[in-house]
């Protein structure tokens, strides 16, 4: 099946809010062989839905991205949150593998934002993460649980490296170990921004029913620093002990964390280093070596000067 | 090359992968997103090449031959004139369990495909090479291009497509002094016979690849007999496009281009490409293009 076949399927089911037009932007994404490439559906001269293909022939990961985001609506049903996440169209077979189709959100990738507008960006869009993220967790707080053994189950499905499976253990014992609905991969270059709102949060093939929600919470602030400080994996200290604009909003987000997820310091220290250990998972998945490295590198960083860093918190 | 395809002999896709960066240092001409990456073949993804016969020519590793076969191309025949590239294909096939692709090594020129026997012609960076087959016969670059052209026709069968991956004349990277092909600053944009007068007169050999805007490329298949040409934009390149479009217009840079330029220099030249594209000049200075045409 062509993208112009599928244009004129969803045409037909009227699945769509305008007519189709069959011609399409590819947009090749990174990742190597593990990436996607996306196929943006037009009509009426603006993309209305977009089709994303694996590189791979025989790769789950969209028919995990449509489950994911059909739980992901259904969760959201009737909030406002709902129409900032895609909405799954279809699993269409698509030149010898299979497409997932889904809506377009208009908006800028708040990677962009940062480099655009830097230190000040960057608070801003901390700021606007970290309170949509509160918004997801006060939405789906009726799903979170705080059983061991489904902790244990879902540190299990991180597939981490045994001495860090070990690690991850570890952590469990605090508020940062309780399971719920958790978008997993909860970066800049996923959050859509549009006239300084939140337009939509994207890619939720990370997606877990029962993930680390306060990892995501928490780890906003360390993954907006990744794009931030991208050739210094010693960044911590920057956004930790630091002056700066954004340094001032971490402390400030990690406050209202604290305040509104009732976490105390120990809670925070597991929360960031279960960040950094699925954060060299994923890096290991993708064979992204270099950014695996740098997330070791700053992994190691956090462990040895924690200390430190979080008596800056308090 | 010689040596890493002699290594491949016998190695599974999980020890290709493994070795992956001891290869890349060791062996020089080795990149494995280069040679073996499929990302490469993403433009493919505008194809409807399922079920089809496919010719890749100058298929190098084989980085397009193989992900069509792999996708459900009913059979690809991929030729190419360097040996050790087929080679590394052949190896890279049986890692993958492909059994539908056919190496052959010879010449483009001398295909040796019975006529209309081809559903799908591909080649990506061999067309502007053209101008140098058919060593024999006393024609011009663009005569040769245009003979070429209809070589290919020949194999193709009634409705058969044609896609080709090629740089623009007009490329911005030509203004700036830079070249694709190594040939002297700024020629690809004199007039033919300039070029090859000043190409001749300093390094007393021919210009080595004829390269054309939209427009020449269309006038080019058009007159090799060629309908329903459709020039599809490509950037940065084609050869790892991030981004292609059949309608360069300014949503589609407003939206797909902006946001990506990161600095200052790149943000003016977005402006300056939304200004063109205003005016309905946006494709003319696009650095790639894929030309899609049927017989």
């Amino acid at each position: 099946m062509s993208i112009q076949t599928i244009a004129q399927m969803l045409k037909r089911s009227q699945e769509v809010p305008a007519a189709l037009s069959p011609s399409a932007v590819l947009y090749s994404g990174s990742r190597g062989d593990h990436g996607c490439v996306t196929l943006f559906l037009y009509g009426d001269r603006r993309p209305l839905a977009l089709a994303r293909v694996s590189r791979r022939l025989h790769d789950p990961v969209l028919e995990q991205e449509y489950e994911c985001l059909r739980m992901v609506q259904s969760l959201l049903a009737g909030t406002e949150l709902a129409s900032q996440v895609e909405m799954p169209l279809g699993l269409f077979p698509f030149n010898g593998g299979q497409a997932l189709v889904k809506s377009y959100i208009a908006g800028t990738s708040g990677s962009h934002c940062l480099r655009w507008k830097g230190k000040r960006g960057a608070a801003r869009l901390l700021e606007l993460t970290v309170s949509w993220s509160l918004d997801f967790w006060r939405h789906t707080s009726r799903h979170q649980v705080r059983d061991q053994d489904r902790q244990l189950q879902s540190l299990r499905e991180l597939h981490l490296p045994a001495e860090l499976h070990a690690a991850g253990c570890g952590l469990l014992e605090s508020k940062s170990g309780v399971v719920g609905p958790s978008h997993g991969d909860l970066v800049p270059a996923n959050v859509l921004l549009c006239d300084g709102r939140i337009a939509g949060i994207i890619d939720w093939e990370n997606f877990h029913a029962f993930g680390f929600p306060v990892t995501d919470l928490v780890g906003v602030v360390v993954s907006i620093a990744d794009y931030l400080y991208p050739h210094d994996a010693q960044f911590l200290p920057r956004i930790f002990l630091g002056h700066d604009a954004y340094a001032r909003a971490v402390r400030q987000s990690l406050q209202t964390l604290r305040s509104e997820l009732e976490l105390d310091l120990a809670d925070l220290d597991a929360a960031i280093q279960l960040y950094f250990l699925r954060a060299v998972s994923l890096c290991r998945r993708w064979n992204m070596e270099q950014y695996r490295a740098f997330h070791e590198t700053a992994r190691q960083s956090w462990f040895s000067h924690r200390k430190h860093f979080l008596s800056g918190m308090a | 090359m010689r040596l890493l395809v002699r290594e491949l002999r016998g190695m599974s896709e999980e020890d290709f992968l493994e070795s992956r960066s001891r290869l890349e240092e060791n062996y020089r001409d080795f990149e494995y997103e280069y040679c073996a990456g499929r990302a490469r073949a993403d433009w493919t993804m505008l194809v409807d090449f399922a079920g089809r016969v496919v010719a890749d020519l100058g298929c190098g590793y084989g980085s397009v031959s193989l992900p069509l076969a792999e996708r459900g191309a009913k059979l690809v025949v991929s030729v190419d004139a360097t040996l050790e590239r087929l080679g590394f294909l052949a190896n890279l096939a049986r890692m993958r369990g492909i059994r539908n692709v056919v190496p052959i090594h010879g010449d483009v020129t001398a295909l040796p495909l019975a006529a209309g026997s081809i559903d799908l012609v591909v080649m990506v960076g061999l067309l502007e090479y053209a101008c140098n087959f058919f060593p024999s016969q006393r024609l011009s670059g663009h005569q040769k291009q245009i003979a070429f052209l209809r070589s290919l026709r020949k194999v193709l069968r009634e409705g058969g497509e044609i896609w080709v991956g090629i740089e623009n004349r007009l490329s911005p990277i030509h203004f700036l002094g830079a070249s694709y092909h190594h040939e002297l600053p700024f020629t690809p944009l004199l007039p033919r016979f300039a070029a090859n007068t000043l190409t001749r007169w300093v390094r007393g050999t021919n210009l080595n690849a004829y390269l054309s805007s939209a427009r020449g490329y269309r006038r080019l298949l058009e007159a090799a007999g060629f309908r329903a040409v459709c020039v599809h934009h490509a950037y940065p390149d084609y050869k790892l496009p991030k981004l292609i479009t059949t309608r360069p217009d300014r949503p589609f840079f407003a939206t797909h281009v902006a946001p990506h330029a990161g600095t200052t220099t790149l943000r003016i030249a977005v402006s300056v490409l939304q200004t063109l594209a205003a005016v309905g000049l946006g494709g003319v200075f696009s650095p790639a293009f894929f030309l899609q045409a049927r017989k």
